[in-house]
């Protein structure tokens, strides 16, 4: 397994309404867990600096809750933000988020948009400012080394 | 420290490559491919040992550091959790954004926003 945080989608919907469902709280709540959990709560304006929270429940109850901030705001091209989980599960820390939109060519009947989605480094000024690359592959070619040893 | 921050540092991320590449290492060896000081040196491996990520072994006077695979293990079987988690959350994603352009037809006037008839 080779740990990859690069996501890339197509959605079929302008870049206009793709980064208003990625950052309107009304929008937010409706998919913002995965497909066997329900979205609670969203709440944030997206805006920079300010901070976003959300808790989402499995069908038993549990809750998790998973927070962050806005760093960088960019309509309809770019979002930054931080992303972090409460309680035991956030015991790897705060990763920084960065969703970029592209509007491909497409008809004026079914506009396409390019979304990609990069997980790819901490709260961390200095780490997002360097050209240097990330943990993630880091810690891919590491995985690679422990799968040969074993 | 928790395991990714401490990979936020690039020289801490060159120890562990060094280590994946050749272990256990002393300290002395670790820092010999590098410009940083001993003390500086020995702070980062502190930092990789709290984390989780390195383990040490002491022999006599001397410390080895080598890779501690469970908590590389423990690390990688999160950023994997994460990337599932996002997946699905971009499947109910999509799914949100096709009742929105279908209810508002083709998307012929772009000024409409379709956004207030769900909300």
């Amino acid at each position: 397994m080779k740990p990859t945080l690069k996501i890339v989608r197509i959605f079929t919907a302008p870049p206009e309404l793709v980064f208003a469902v990625l950052t309107e709280p009304a929008h937010l709540r409706t998919w913002f867990a995965p497909e066997d959990m329900d979205v609670i709560s969203y709440e944030g304006q997206a805006q920079q600096g300010e901070n976003w929270r959300s808790v989402m429940a499995n069908k038993q109850g549990q809750q998790y809750t998973s927070y962050g901030t806005y760093q960088e705001l960019d309509p309809p091209r770019q979002i930054v933000m931080t992303h972090g989980w409460e309680g035991d599960i956030g015991a790897q820390g705060e990763t920084v988020i960065t969703i970029t939109l592209t509007a491909l060519e497409g008809s004026d009947s079914s506009p396409k948009t390019e979304m990609i989605f990069e997980q790819t480094g901490f709260a961390n000024e200095s780490l997002r400012d360097s050209h240097d690359e990330g943990w993630s592959s880091a810690l891919g070619r590491i995985e690679g080394v422990l799968a040969r040893l074993s | 420290m928790h395991s990714f921050t401490a990979l936020a540092d690039p020289t801490r991320r060159r120890i562990i490559e060094r280590l994946a590449a050749r272990s256990p290492l002393c300290a002395q060896d670790i820092g010999a491919s590098f410009s940083h000081s001993a003390p500086a040196i020995s702070q980062h491996l502190k930092i990789l040992r709290d984390a989780g990520l390195v383990r040490v072994i002491k022999s006599g006077r001397q410390r080895f550091y080598s890779l501690n695979p469970a908590g590389i293990d423990k690390a990688s079987c999160w950023l994997a959790r994460q990337h599932q988690l996002w997946e699905s959350r971009f499947d109910r994603m999509e799914a949100h954004l096709q009742t929105l352009t279908s209810k508002s037809g083709p998307m012929t006037d772009r000024k409409k926003k379709p956004r207030k008839e769900n909300s």
